[in-house]
Order: structure tokens, then sequence, then C-alpha cells
């Protein structure tokens, strides 16, 4: 074989190859084992009538339009460093999709059903007027139809109800209107207690945070990340909601996700861990799907840097 | 070696080879096909792939080198993507010792994807948020020199890029979820020293410092930074060791424990079988892989194909970012992530492909060449060449000699034995042609001196000198030289005698016939004398000297000139002749040539020359017996052949008889013997 040729074979084989593109090296990603999902939370949009936060509520403001009828009992421990507090919190509330409220064309919210008298298990549900409040004006306007809650327009308790983990809580309600008598029963998942981290404390962006928490979780267990900034018309803003496995007790949030959290509370960010038990049901005379939740809610304080 | 328009052919086509190359992209490979199926290389470098390997092994390239490869890589999490270009590259020898390398490798590129935890949007589509790595090191120069001929030096710089596009989900209050990109990139030269000492026939050691220097033009920022490739300065050294010329048995290690050991095997004069296994480094297990390969040559060109097999997958196989990071990435050839593969490589050697085993250190020249003594150096040497063993073991050498269009051929030497490093001086003869007779006037041509070694089909080395060829009259002023202008077979000088003879013959009659070669002679140098006439040389000097045609022809010459004619017309008849050099002591510049004839006259019956002994000259003839030997002074022409004789006759006696000239050396009788 003369060289030219050897050559030419080169030539031949360099055209064979042509233009493979190799695909890159993928390294797999670090995501605690036991994360679900993880899921950005839509903006808050502040023209909505404000029902309650969701370090309150345990519920998104997208959950909230899911569904428009939500029976909530919470126990709720806020720990920000600098204090600490609990209360329990009950609220039933039936919004008439056929009866929007609108605010210059848009639909802030539904008028709220009276239901007749309510009750969580032996306590009454108070019937308030339903003030007609958004983040906006987080002024209270024109009623906004009829709530069932256990606390006031400023969000303080008005009775002595207290939240017990694993306890059966029945919302009953006489009925009106269209809307019949109806009992829905939802049992109390355990207490949780955020062990680690330490409220109020400094956790770095530049590493994986653990959440260690006591006490089985519920059916529904999701770790909600908020900035938090106490002086503002919306102190709580959920950005990320992190779902976690059953049966689990920690979780480690990769720092990827802690440089991505950005606001402008300087750094403050409040971890309200979650433990729920939830569920979907119907009651007569109400055309859609109501959600029963008892949550044990542990908001936490962190500072990220 | 090529041609000169194959080469170009051959030339334009690498070309063309570089420019395809840059139109592919590719991801890990271990440079070097051969030293992958080895997996030691460091002693044995030898090739294009040695930039990277171990730059001293540059010197092994005798001319051009022109290499390119080609691989496929296996993942065992992936799918195969096919073969994929490589690299690209030449390197060449200059000015004896040193080589210059360059590669363009598309090939030596990685990238990789940080994989992120998946962070859904409100609709439930994962956001891509993965960070991109690119590291590249396309460009390499490669440096290498030949300090002695067991010991070169060598030195590249790598061209590294680093390129990284961070991907980051920013969760913000406002406007929720979005994605920032940020591009980051950085450069830089990595500068690796190497050696290579071949200190015998069985050993090569080799020791390659990697990334000693670095000339960097720009860094990663540090919030990427633990996404970088690592610069640690490592040494390798290697060793390997030829127990036979059937095999070769290479070993590789580095102060990250990390090295190789192999073997090749020559199968045949074109197959080679290779082996290796691979070590330590920051694998999980101490036998990293295995490795084998095969090789062919054919002439100048060369294909090797080998398999790398990493036994520990652990990092090849779905690698995670905590791996990436702790292990990082130092050499993007091989490195944990790198997957079994697939090579396969061609090159090229260009112009002078051989082993060098003997050198020529200088030529001399001892003389000139005259041409009318140009037989005499295919006997006595022309010069001598001094060559030197620069191979490890002892070689026969033999020198060639070759002077275009004055010789048919070149001349070659018997073989000289010469130990390793030793050195001999070899002589040399020439054996010209024809064509310099012609020689009208003093040139200057050059010269090619070669030497190959015994076990080579072509040469080993080629040195050119300088050779002055002398004109066709020039003569070096030495008597012995002068016979060389001796033609008794001239025509012109056989149609003189034979026509002055017969003129005479009537007066000739009836003579004795022993003094027949005296009266022939006689009539001859009467004859010459009638036609001729003494004239100084035309440059006024004793060194050049008129062919006898042309003297008959210009009816005339200088000394030098009527002694060659009377003695070329003698000849031509059978009549032995000597010069008569003297070289007066007292005046140097008194140099003079006369000439004298033998009688074939018996010493016992000189009386029938001469009853006077001064007249004439007793010595033997060339076969060995004493005759009448009469001097003639060939300047004196004019005066007739009595007058010359008796002149010569006289100077004789003067210089030899008298002032013992013949005794003391400054006379030489120079007997002529044309042809010789």
């Amino acid at each position: 074989m003369r060289s030219s040729n050897f050559v030419l074979m080169l030539l031949t084989l360099f055209w064979i190859t042509g233009c493979q593109e190799k695909l890159p090296v993928e390294l797999a990603p670090e995501q605690s084992p036991a994360v679900l999902e993880m899921k950005s939370i839509p903006a808050i949009d502040p023209a909505l009538i404000v029902e309650a936060s969701v370090d309150t509520s345990g519920i998104t403001q997208a959950e909230e339009r899911t569904y428009p009828a939500t029976f909530l009992v919470n126990g709720v421990k806020t720990d920000l460093g600098y204090s600490r507090s609990t209360f329990s919190y009950s609220r039933m509330l039936l919004n008439d999709r056929k009866a929007p409220i609108s605010d210059y064309g848009k639909v802030i919210g539904y008028l709220g059903l009276d239901v007749g008298n309510a009750k969580v298990n032996s306590v009454n549900l108070p019937k308030t007027s339903r003030p007609l409040r958004t983040y906006e004006s987080f002024v209270p306007g024109w009623n906004a139809g009829a709530s069932y809650m256990l606390v006031d327009q400023n969000d303080q308790p008005i009775s002595d109800f207290t939240y017990a983990a694993g306890q059966q809580y029945k919302f009953r309600a006489d009925g009106k209107g269209k809307v019949a008598s109806f009992e829905l029963s939802v049992q109390s998942p355990e207490e949780i207690t955020v062990v680690e981290p330490r409220a109020g404390s400094v956790a770095f962006r530049d590493e994986d945070l653990k959440i260690r928490w006591n006490g089985s979780i519920g059916s529904t267990f999701r770790v909600l990340i908020s900035s938090f900034d106490p002086q503002s018309n919306i102190p709580v803003k959920p950005l990320l909601e992190v779902k976690v496995m059953e049966g689990t007790n920690s979780l480690v949030l990769p720092s990827s996700v802690l440089k991505g959290l950005r606001s402008g509370s300087a750094g403050r960010y409040l971890f309200s861990v979650i433990s729920s038990n939830r569920i979907q049901t119907r009651i007569p005379g109400y055309s859609e799907d109501v959600l029963v939740q008892a949550s044990s809610i542990h908001n936490v304080l962190l500072w990220l840097k | 070696m090529f041609p000169t328009r194959q080469r170009f052919f051959i030339f334009r086509r690498a070309v063309v080879l570089l420019h395809l190359a840059t139109f592919s992209v590719f991801g890990q490979h271990l440079t070097s096909v051969r030293g992958s199926g080895l997996g030691a290389y460091t002693a044995l470098s030898d090739d294009i792939a040695s930039i990277d390997w171990n730059p001293a092994g540059l010197v092994s390239v005798r001319d051009w080198d022109v290499n390119t490869s080609l691989y496929s890589a296996f993942r065992r999490d992936v799918s195969s993507k096919g073969i994929s270009l490589y690299a690209a590259g030449s390197a060449k020898r200059f000015l004896d010792f040193h080589v210059v390398a360059g590669s363009y490798a598309p090939g030596m590129s990685l990238e990789f994807a940080v994989g992120k935890p998946a962070v859904l949007d409100s609709t439930s589509t994962t956001i891509d948020q993965q960070d991109h790595i690119t590291y590249r090191e396309s460009y390499a120069l490669g440096y290498g020199y030949q300090m002695t001929p067991t010991v070169g030096l060598g030195l590249s710089a790598r061209y590294r890029e680093q390129m990284v596009t961070s991907r980051q989900i920013v969760l913000n209050e406002f406007s929720g979820a979005r994605i920032r990109t940020d591009d980051y990139s950085a450069s830089a030269w990595n500068i690796d020293i190497g050696l290579l000492w071949k200190p015998n026939a069985e050993w090569s050691l080799g020791a390659v410092a990697k990334n000693l220097f670095r000339l960097t033009e720009s860094e990663l920022p540090e919030g990427v930074l633990s996404y970088g490739l690592r610069n640690v300065k490592t040494l390798r050294v290697g060793a390997a060791y030829h127990p036979s010329k059937l095999a070769k048995v290479a070993l590789d290690f580095d102060t990250k424990a990390m090295g190789g050991f192999g073997s090749e095997w020559t199968l045949s004069d074109r197959w080679q079988l290779r082996q290796g296994v691979w070590f330590g480094g920051r694998s999980a297990k101490f036998f990293a892989g295995l490795s084998a390969g095969l090789g062919f040559s054919y002439g100048p060109a060369k294909i090797n194909v080998s398999y790398v097999r990493f036994l520990d997958q652990s990092s090849r196989t779905n690698p995670t970012l905590t791996q990436f990071l702790e292990k990082g990435v130092q050499d993007l050839g091989y490195n944990v992530f790198t997957p079994d593969q697939l090579s396969i490589s061609a090159s090229i050697a260009l112009g002078r492909t051989k082993d060098t085993w003997a050198k020529i250190e200088y030529v001399q020249i001892l003389s000139e060449v005259y041409p009318s003594s140009y037989q005499v150096h295919a006997f006595r040497p022309l010069g001598k060449a001094r060559v030197r063993n620069v191979s490890t073991k002892p070689i026969e050498a033999r020198v060639s000699f070759f002077v275009e269009q004055y010789m048919d051929n070149p001349t070659e030497t018997r073989s000289y034995y010469i130990e390793p490093n030793g050195e001999v001086d070899v002589p040399f003869t020439a054996i010209f042609n024809e064509a310099i007779r012609f020689v009208p006037s003093m040139v200057l041509r050059a010269a090619d001196v070669f030497v190959k070694s015994s076990p080579a089909a072509d040469y080993d080395d080629k040195s050119q000198t300088r050779l002055i060829i002398r004109g066709r009259n020039d003569w070096d002023g030495d008597a012995l030289s002068l016979r060389y202008f001796i033609t008794p077979e001239d025509p012109d000088i056989m149609r003189f005698t034979r026509n002055a003879l017969s003129q005479q013959k009537d007066s000739a009659a009836g003579g004795s016939r022993q003094l027949e070669k005296f009266r022939s002679a006689k009539t001859l140098f009467n004859e010459f004398a009638s036609r001729l006439t003494y004239v100084n040389d035309p440059k006024a000097t004793k060194d050049r000297v008129q062919f006898p045609s042309e003297t008959l022809a210009l009816r005339g010459g200088d000394c030098d000139d009527m002694t060659v004619c009377f003695s070329s017309l003698l000849a031509s008849i059978g009549v032995s002749t000597a010069f008569v050099d003297v070289l007066p002591p007292q005046r140097p510049d008194g140099g003079h040539i006369y000439m004298m004839f033998d009688t074939e006259v018996p010493a016992k019956q000189a009386t029938v020359i001469s009853e006077n002994p001064k007249r004439y000259v007793v010595r033997k003839n060339e076969r060995g017996e004493e005759t009448v030997w009469i001097p003639v002074e060939t300047t004196a022409i004019t005066e007739g052949f009595t007058r010359a004789w008796e002149q010569g006759a006289k100077e004789y006696f003067d210089e030899v008889e008298v002032g013992l000239g013949l005794v003391r050396g400054w006379v030489r009788l120079v007997d002529v013997l044309p042809g010789r």
C-alpha cells in the first residue's frame, strides 16, 4: 500500500466518523431520599381575598383556589428565635363559586355560604361576617359572606379550643339553604416538633441544610419555605414546597435549592413543617369537593446567609 | 524517502485531516492508542502523543510524523454513540537535535451535566437547572531536544479551557420561579517537562513532571471553583525493559500512586500485541483496569488499536456530583470518569524514517583533485570521515562518497566496526568518470558523504563537503603527478612520431641496431626541435602543464610542457623515460625539471654512446638491467639534440655527481610509466 493511499484511508475514516456528538457525563443529583418532590409556589396574588396565612392554615393560596370549601383544624407552633407562640386554629369555609366577588372586573374571591350553626367536636365555631380583606389593602372591607373560625378578625383565638394530636375531629353543621346538614371527620396527626435546626439560627446557602423533627408524620407531610418579613403586608410569602416521604423524620435540602431562594426579607425564611391528615370528600348540597385537613404545624425562622 | 511531489500531496491531505477534525465534538479519551494498550508509556513514548505522556519522547521522531486517532466509548449506563475523531497532530525534526510538535485534539474534552434536585414549576413541569461543565485541552505544543544520543528532554504546553454554565433556579416571592444562567470561563497553559534516558539497548527510563508550571490567562470565580480542573503537580516515572527483540515490558508509577504495567510482543515484522494492567489512582479497586492492543505497521504507516476495560465502575457508571467534587478531574485523557473504550490511531512518518545509528562527525578532504591524475583517487584516499556510533550497540559502518556529474556511482568503503559511542576515521576513495578530464579550470563542487550501519538498508547520516576540482592543465608541482600528463597513445603524438621516424627511415638504415632507440630519440628530438620553441608558462607558474597534443598544437611550452611532450613522444615508440626533478635547497624558487631516456644499451657497452662517462647515466631499467640513459635538457630544444644532451648531461653531473642531489634528496628521478 502506498503511503498516499494510507492517508486516503484515514480520510475515509474521518468521513465515516463524521460529526459524532457525545453526550455529557450526567452527574446524578444530590437529593435527599426523603424528598418526594419540590415545587415552586406561584407568587401570591395580593389582590385575592385573604383567608389565612399559610403558616397558620397549612394550605397555600393555590390550594385555597383549588378547594373552595375547606375544613381545617391545626395545632400551630411558631418559633422565631426571639419569640415562641402556640395556638390552635380551626376554620370552616364554604365558598360559593356561583357568587364571585369582582374588583375592577377581576374575580378576587367568592362569597362564603351560611350553613347554619357549626361545631368542631363540641366547640362552637362562631359564624362571622367574613371581611373582604386582601393583601394589598389588608383592611377589612365589605362583607364577603359567612365563615366559621375560632379566631377573630385580628387572628386572635376566641375560645379555649385546644388542638390535640391523635384525636378525631368532627365538623358538623345544621345546614342551610341548598346545603344540607353534614358531619365530616378527620384524625389529627401526631404533633410535629422541629429539633434541627434551631429557630433563629443561621444556615449557609453553600451547605446542605438538614431538617429533623420528632413525631410520626401524617398522610401528607411537607415543608413550606417562605420568605418572612413581619413588617410587610404579607409577612409570609411561600416560595417552595418540599413534599416528604412517609416514615422519615429528616430531610436534607441541597445547597443548590437554598441558593435559589431570593427575597427582600434580608435572609429571613420561615420553614413551615406541616404534617397533615387530609380527606377530600363531598357534602350534600355542595357541588364541589371539599378538603378536610388536620395539621400539626411547626414554623421555624432561619436566617440564610 | 518520498519524492517531493508525493510529499506535497501527503502534506496537503494531512492539512485536510486537521480541518476535518475541527468539525467534531468528543468525550473522554486515553491519549496514545499504543500507550493505552500497554498501560505504561512514559519510557516508551515515541510519537505525537508524547506531548501528553512524556514530551521527551518526541526526540524519537525522525523527520515528519503525522498522526490521527479515533475512539469509541462504552459506558455501561448509556448507549454508545459510535466512533469519533480524537486528535490530529504532527511533529517535525529540525537541525538534527530538535523536534517540534503540535496537536489539535477536539476529543480531549470532557463535559459534565451537573444534576440538581428536580424542581417543578406551578404546572408540575420540571425546571432544567443543570449546570454544565466543559473542559477542553484542544491545543498542545511540544518540543523535544536530543541532548545526547541516549538522553532526550521534552517540554509541552497544553492549553486548558474550563467553561461553566451555571443554571440556578431563583425562587422569588414576587415573580415566582425563574432560571438565571451565568457563564464562566477560565484558561491556562499547563507546562510539563519530561526526560527520557536509554542507557543501553535493554533499558529505557522516563520521567515527566506534569503541570509543573501554569501560565494562567483567567481563573474561575470563587462560586464555581469547585467545578474547576485540578492542576496538581505530579511526577510520573516509567521504565521499560527489552529482554529480547520480541518483547518489551513497561511500568509507570506516579506520585498519586497511579500507574500501570504492560508488555508488547512482536509477532512479526508488522504485528505487535500488547496488554496492560492499570492500577491505583483514585480508583476504588487497586487494579483499576485491563487493556489490550494490537499494532500493525507497514513501511512508514502504523495503525494501532486498543481496548481498555475498567474494573472499577463506581464513578464511570451513573457518577454523582459528590464523586465529581471529591475526585475531580486532573487529566482529561484518563480520569475516574473515563469509560471503557476502543481506540484506533493511524500515523505516518514522512521524510527520513529510520533510526540513526551512525553519525558523521566531520569530513576532511585530503587533497584537491587534478583531472590529469584523477585515477589515483580510486586507490589513494581522497578524504576521510569521522564516524560515531550513536546507538547503544556495536555497529559495522561503511562510508560512501559521491560527486554529482563527475562520478557515475558512489564509492563505498569496507565495513568498520565501531563500539557504542565510539568513533572511527574512515578513509574513502573516489572513482571519477571521464568528464573530469575536461574541466577547463578550477571548480568547486559539493560532494556527498554518507554513512550507513550494517543493519540499515538506508543510510544513517549524510554530510556534504566541498571538493576542489582543478582544471585539466593544473598541476600540483609534484613530478610524480607530471606522469599523468604523459599521453603516448594520443593520436597526435602517434602521428607525430610516425611521420618523424618515416622521414628519417632512410638515413637510419644500416645503423647499429644497438643504437636504434638512441637514434630514434635523436630523430624525434630534432624533429621536435624544428617545430617547437621553448616559451615560459603563460601564467608564469609551474602549476600549469600542457598536455603533449596541446604543446604540439601550440608549437611550444615551458620546461614542464616540453619534458612531458618529449617523454610522451619517446613513450609512444617504446622508449622509457624518467624525469629529473631538481629542487635546489639554496634556491627553492629555482626548481627545474628535465628528462632522460633509456637507450637500452647495456652499461658495459656504454662507449658506443660516448667515450665520456659524464655524458650518460647508468641506471637500472624496469627489467632490472643496467643500461645507458641520456639526460636531455628539453628547454635547449632550439639548439638541437646534441646541445640539449650536452646541457642535460652537465646539469646531471653537477647536481647529482658533484652536488650529491640524489643522496641529499633534492634531486629526484621519477620513472615515467604511462598509465600507472
